[in-house]
């Protein structure tokens, strides 16, 4: 049984005159245990679809239809109550800025104290031994210092690695991190994704990686889901993805590293940019980039089809796998 | 040989750290003393640029590669050291003396949403340098530059009645290097200019940087943490750490055979999308913030090949054999 | 290279007036204050048009018609609002005395907004010393209280050069010293958005551009650091107006022949336990009406042009 299923997922933010789709039909399961990873420029909606899925969204976003269930429990229709429960205890989130967690006045051992108070009954002294013990389970050196500091006298690394150490104290079912590197310097960066890592494998939790940048995913996750414009383009293993790309858009993704390039060469750019959620294109959102839009992706969206170990929205690939298998039915005929 | 375009000789810039002048009096062994804190931004850095090349200098926060930038355009006065441009010392001269240099040296900036000022519209952006420093230029001609130095950054003419509110990060990006470009300079400092914005807008950019490198014969000093985009765009790249640079080599050999130590660590911590790739070389510790000016190497304090030589004196830039420098004595004495 | 004319990048056209006006539109309060006080200041600005009698006419005080009640009580169709002590038709009054504190505001927080925006520009810009100068100036400024300044220098003046001098000038020193006073909270907000602006890049993308720092001051920041200025000023009038009003109340602000709202009400307080209540209710409820007005539409405006909202 899946831990998480998303099934047709619609988010829209209500303003005054129009209704905006930030999501549109998102459906996707993980396994205890799993990484996946969420890939998009921003303004994909990545961001949005973490939120809702612990139901975080704010204010004048708004769960249109569309289920999420955390093993059987639905969350879309749990009150507050119920919900802050999940939060805490199954699902755990780890934003980009550690400082959005983090309360500044209060040292970080008080914080990591009180998030073990408040869910079991424990003395100080017992909470603060749990906290040391997983502030050193999270590398941090001379931990027992650390406890009595402030967060504003630890590095950025440093603080994302406190913040990992207080999802961990809840033991949660799936972690959810939004960019958790992105703040980070590269070599912090790598110590971190390890970090996440190695947690994730050791104590069986699932990961759902939000990050725009693909060499991150490549090192983390096993399955990653593409998304533009409030829609998952691409679906599949992560490997499959970064090797064998389907949709245009993540191709074009890929190609537009620099390292896809000779040194000194054009990059090969996908041209415009990516559309305002007010402005979102009929059909196929990414046909105005397209270089293989044809006139049915301007009217219709493509459903997904399975190609090898991926789902893709293309129509292009679409066409290409039913000639593949008009030929090979010919070639069985013949 | 020709002069380099720009030369940088011991460049060191330090921060003081205490606002309030109160602040800085302090007791000491029964005594009232002043005394400042400073930061060291820059410990001695030198570098030269050549005429056309594009030298990028990669280094984690902290390192003083914003700082760099922002000495060389004179937005900041150093500490001490030289820049020179095409011979002529720059680092000391005032407004008015400073005022021909800037026509010839520009820079592009870090955050797209607040390198244009959000009152102005694009056409006001533009017009303002141009008419600065040519006053000789009737409106109409200024009309006429503004249409084609637009168009030639891709953005539409008809659009600089607009403010940069109502454009992507990108066309900000574009819209900055039109107004760098504007004066028609030689050289453009770029502190981070691809950092805010996404991969496949990325692309855009760079390849727009590249195209007026070849038209115009500009010369870069690109500043990034991105190695990524270093080793696609450099001629030549610089390491800095703590202040001063540790490695300064010509693209491919320093991607080929990195030879400083933390040079090897920052290679090792891209991640690349095969793979197959090594281990990240663990570094001890975090980049520590140098209050006190260093004694001996910089990187000590995370270097897995420091010895005591490396605690006492500070590694001079030594010339390899493939024609890259490497500030290290590990390097230097054959350990690595 | 010139890129292909079918490539060239258009931009999204999203005005920012037209969202705050349509946002202004669908608030029904904000709607309202900002008719009324259109409505005073156009009042106040066509008096001598509207007003029922020409306060300057010799026949228009007339002791016979002292203290008549609102035409409503008393139905004496003449007089709308009735007539005060000296017989003067209220409403007139109120319309001049309304026009005259209105002014008197304006000019004043106009006085007020000059110095401190340039003040706060040249501190906020360049730093240092010249900061920390200017600022403790503002400082010893704002610990004294404006009434207080404005008693004791009131005072003086009418002691120095009698009551007829006085009455003459009324209006302008009201309003230097009003004006004079305030200026320390334009310079703190100035101060503190040019500090903000002064961070971002495109004062240092000026800077090496090589414009000169009066240019970058006041054609760059200033223009950003306006929206918080735009709130003050509303707030500041309706101040300077409450100021003026508290002034004349003590008797030392305008005089009784060319009464403000402030000197109107003063008038009338001695004779509110006398039965006639309307000479001292009637101006005090216009001044409070304008006044809440005033400070509404000041936060309607905190409220919306608040960068927050606007954040790119």
């Amino acid at each position: 049984m899946n831990l998480l299923s998303v099934s047709n997922l619609n988010v829209s933010f209500r303003l005054k005159h129009q209704d905006l789709a930030a999501l549109i039909d998102i459906s996707f399961t993980l396994n205890r245990g799993e990484r996946i990873a969420i890939v998009g420029e921003s303004g994909a909606g990545k961001s949005v679809l973490g939120f809702s899925i612990v139901n975080l969204i704010g204010k004048p976003g708004h769960i249109e239809s569309g289920s999420i269930k955390l093993e059987n429990k639905e969350l879309t229709t749990m009150n507050l109550r119920q919900l802050q429960e999940v939060r805490g205890k199954r699902i755990a989130m780890i934003f980009q800025d550690p400082m959005m967690t983090l309360n500044p006045v209060i040292t970080i051992g008080d914080q990591l104290v009180e998030t073990i108070r408040s869910h079991t009954k424990i003395s100080y002294k017992d909470a603060r031994n749990i906290a040391i013990e997983k502030l050193h389970h999270v590398q941090i050196s001379s931990a027992e210092k650390r406890f009595y500091q402030y967060p504003h006298e630890l590095s950025g690394g440093m603080r994302q690695r406190v913040i990992i150490a207080s999802v961990l104290l809840l033991n949660p079912d799936i972690i959810i991190a939004d960019e958790p590197t992105t703040a980070l310097d590269v070599t912090i960066q790598a110590e971190i994704l390890q970090l996440l890592l190695t947690i994730c494998r050791d104590n069986g939790v699932a990961l759902v990686l939000i990050s725009h940048d693909l060499g991150v995913v490549s090192k983390v996750a096993e399955r990653t889901l593409v998304m533009y414009a409030g829609r998952v383009v691409e679906e599949g293993p992560t490997l499959e993805i970064i090797n064998d790309p389907q949709h245009p858009y993540t191709q074009g993704l890929l190609n537009a590293l620099p390292q896809m390039t000779l040194p000194g060469q054009r990059l090969n750019q996908i041209k415009g940019n990516m559309p305002s959620l007010a402005e979102r294109p009929t059909g196929c959102a990414f046909h105005p980039r397209c270089p293989y839009a044809t006139p049915r992706c301007k009217q219709e969206q493509p459903g997904f089809i399975h190609s090898g170990e991926s789902s893709v929205a293309c129509f292009m690939v679409e066409d290409m796998l039913s000639e593949f298998a008009d030929q090979s039915d010919q070639e069985v005929n013949e | 040989m020709t002069t380099p375009l720009i030369q940088i000789s011991g460049l060191e810039k330090a921060f003081s750290t205490d606002e309030s002048w109160l602040n800085q009096w302090r007791l000491q062994q029964g005594k009232i003393k002043r005394r400042k804190d400073n930061v060291h931004a820059l410990n001695g850095v030198n570098l030269t640029i050549n005429q056309g090349e594009t030298l990028c200098v990669v280094g984690e926060t902290g390192c003083g590669k914003s700082t760099l930038a922002r000495v060389i355009m004179g937005l900041t006065p150093p500490s001490a050291g030289e820049i020179y441009y095409l011979d002529q010392r720059i680092d000391q001269l005032n407004d008015k003396e400073r005022m021909f240099f800037r026509r010839r040296m520009q820079m592009v900036f870090q955050n797209p949403y607040a390198s244009l000022n959000p009152r102005m519209t694009v056409y006001q952006t533009l017009s303002e340098p141009i008419a600065f420093h040519n006053p000789q230029l009737s409106r109409y001609e200024i009309d006429e530059q503004i249409e084609v130095l637009l168009e030639s950054v891709g953005i539409s003419a008809t659009s600089s009645d607009h403010y940069p509110h109502e454009f992507s990060g990108g066309q900000r990006q574009r819209i900055s290097l039109a107004r760098a470009l504007s004066v028609e300079p030689d050289f453009i400092v770029a502190d981070e200019p691809l950092s805010a914005l996404d991969v496949s807008v990325q692309a855009q950019v760079l390849n727009l940087m590249m195209d007026k490198q070849e038209e115009r014969n500009l010369s870069y000093l690109f500043i990034t943490h991105d190695l990524a985009v270093v080793e696609h765009f450099a001629t030549r790249v610089a390491v800095m750490y703590l202040g001063r640079v540790c490695e300064l080599a010509s693209t491919t050999t320093l991607f080929d055979y990195p030879k400083h130590p933390y040079t090897q660590a920052l290679l090792s911590a891209i991640p690349r999308l095969d793979s197959n790739t090594a281990q990240p070389i663990r570094l001890i510790g975090e980049v520590p913030t140098p209050i006190e000016k260093p004694i001996g190497c910089v990187f000590q304090a995370r270097c897995p090949y420091a010895n005591q030589r490396c605690y006492e004196s500070s590694p001079k830039m030594i010339l390899q054999s493939d024609a890259s420098s490497v500030a290290c004595h590990a390097v230097e004495e054959g350990r690595l | 290279m010139r890129h292909l004319k079918k490539d060239l990048i258009h931009p999204t056209s999203v005005s920012r007036w037209s969202h705050i006006w349509s946002g202004f539109i669908g608030d029904k309060l904000a709607v309202l204050s900002l008719v009324i006080f259109v409505f005073y200041c156009l009042f106040a600005l066509m008096a001598p048009l509207v007003a029922p009698f020409d306060i300057n006419d010799p026949a228009f005080m007339d002791l016979m018609n002292a203290e008549i009640a609102p035409s409503w009580i008393s139905n004496d169709s003449r007089f709308l609002l009735g007539t005060d002590a000296q017989g003067r038709d209220l409403l007139s009054v109120i319309l001049y005395g309304t026009r005259l504190s209105l002014t008197i505001g304006v000019c004043a927080v106009l006085i007020q907004a000059t110095l401190g925006i340039c003040i706060g520009l040249v501190a906020g810009y360049s730093g240092g010393r010249v900061d920390n100068f200017l600022m403790r100036c503002a400082d010893i400024q704002l610990s004294f209280s404006t009434m207080m300044v404005a008693i004791v220098f009131l005072a003086i003046f009418q002691s120095l050069f009698g009551i007829a001098m006085y009455q003459q000038l009324a209006m302008i020193i009201l309003i230097l010293v009003i004006g004079l006073t305030e200026w320390p909270l334009f310079a703190r907000t100035i101060r503190a958005s040019v500090l903000a602006e002064k961070q971002k890049e495109y004062v240092d993308a000026a800077r090496v551009m090589g414009i000169s720092s009066k240019r970058i001051m006041f054609r760059h920041i200033l223009p950003n650091t306006l929206s918080p200025v735009l709130v003050i000023f509303t707030v500041q009038i309706a101040n300077a107006i409450v100021a003026e009003a508290a002034l004349s109340f003590l008797g030392l602000g305008m005089p009784a022949t060319e009464p403000s709202l402030g000197s109107l009400i003063s008038a009338g307080f001695s004779y509110m336990f006398a039965g006639s209540w309307w000479i001292c209710v009637i101006p005090s409820l216009t001044l409070i009406v304008l006044i809440l007005v005033m400070n509404l539409l000041g936060d309607w405006l905190r409220d919306h042009l608040n960068p927050r909202v606007y954040k790119d």
